[in-house]
């Protein structure tokens, strides 16, 4: 991910050059398209939530203070975004009789696997995501920046704003969370 | 180390966040126990899942829409001032109106007096006979003769 000078371009911001937004877009789109659509668990509603989460960080860069560089300001943003997305759309699933998480799960390979290819990557990838899917939102946003995104526990906590000591631990419960779901899956 | 203290060391153990210390103290234990060394297994085997699992880009013109759709939000939000400007003349034709029934009614009490006047010459009480020798008296002679023939 390429990083931007983050003064220099929220003072063009600033100064009316609308082109300084479309730059931080460019930079940062990959990795906020990339988060959504883990956070989310579906790839096709993931550039409606990015382009929320880009538009939200329009309407607020002005107000924007540099105490934070502005991918982490953005991930952030992404992370809530997300959040509300699920929230509406579990909402939604009452009424519709619908479990959204899974249906990007169905796309995989389905079927008892052979002990042999029990830690086959595919079926592995796959129990994975739909485990994934089933953690909380809290251990959810830890674990998908982590090893999806690839940040340091620093830049977690200040995106999230909280200790680095939280995200260690959250972490660590995400990672038994996600290896006692995976048994159920048969994996 | 024991395998409480070892099982809290799995997770910055696999983000090669110990210190030297702590990994020397960690690699003897997993070397002597079976159990942890097996639970660490299937953490390596989840984060290599992790690793392979596809990295999604943006799709194709995802900048080009974005600063699309935030035009078109900023042209909308000029366009509510017509709105707006109509809404307000509306608004002020509303006020005086109802100034001007205030006025009248204020205007109205000011001046109890006239307006019993003007009741009171409304009024059958007040009602005066047509005088025989006027225009009045003379049409009504006439139209009572055509009523009797």
């Amino acid at each position: 991910m390429k990083k931007l000078d983050d003064t220099a371009i929220l003072l063009r911001f600033k100064n009316g050059d609308t082109s300084a937004f479309q730059e931080i877009v460019l930079a940062y789109q990959d990795s906020i398209f990339n988060l959504c659509a883990y956070m989310i668990g579906d790839p096709v509603n993931a550039e409606d939530v990015a382009q929320d989460v880009f538009l939200k960080a329009y309407q607020n860069l002005k107000a924007f203070k540099p105490n934070a560089s502005i991918y982490t300001w953005l991930y952030r943003i992404a992370i809530n975004t997300c959040i509300d997305y699920k929230r509406k759309v579990s909402f939604e699933s009452v009424f519709k009789h619908q479990q959204h998480d899974e249906d990007i799960i169905a796309n995989e390979p389905s079927g008892d696997p052979s002990p042999e290819s029990i830690y086959g990557s595919k079926q592995t990838a796959a129990a994975l995501k739909k485990a994934l899917g089933k953690l909380s939102r809290k251990l959810k946003s830890v674990i998908v920046m982590k090893e999806i995104e690839g940040l340091s526990y620093e830049e977690i906590a200040d995106t999230l704003e909280i200790s680095i000591g939280t995200v260690k631990s959250r972490i660590s419960r995400a990672r038994e969370e996600l290896k006692e779901l995976m048994k159920g899956f048969n994996l | 180390m024991r395998c409480s203290k070892a099982k809290k060391l799995f997770s910055p153990y696999i983000d090669t966040a110990l210190t030297k210390a702590e990994e020397e103290l960690f690699d003897a234990h997993i070397r002597d126990c079976n159990e942890c060394r097996s639970r660490l297994e299937e953490m390596k085997v989840m984060h290599n899942a992790f690793c392979s699992m596809e990295r999604l880009n943006a799709p194709y013109g995802f900048t080009t829409r974005v600063m699309a759709n935030i035009n078109e939000k900023r042209t909308k939000r000029w366009s509510l001032f017509p709105v707006l400007g109509m809404v307000i003349e509306a608004s002020v034709v509303v006020l005086v109106i109802m100034i001007g029934t205030r006025a009248g009614s204020f205007l109205g009490t000011a001046f109890t007096g006239q307006t019993t006047n003007i009741s009171s010459s409304l009024s059958l009480d007040t009602f005066e006979a047509v005088q025989p020798n006027s225009i009045g008296g003379a049409y009504l002679a006439m139209m009572e003769g055509n009523n009797e023939k």
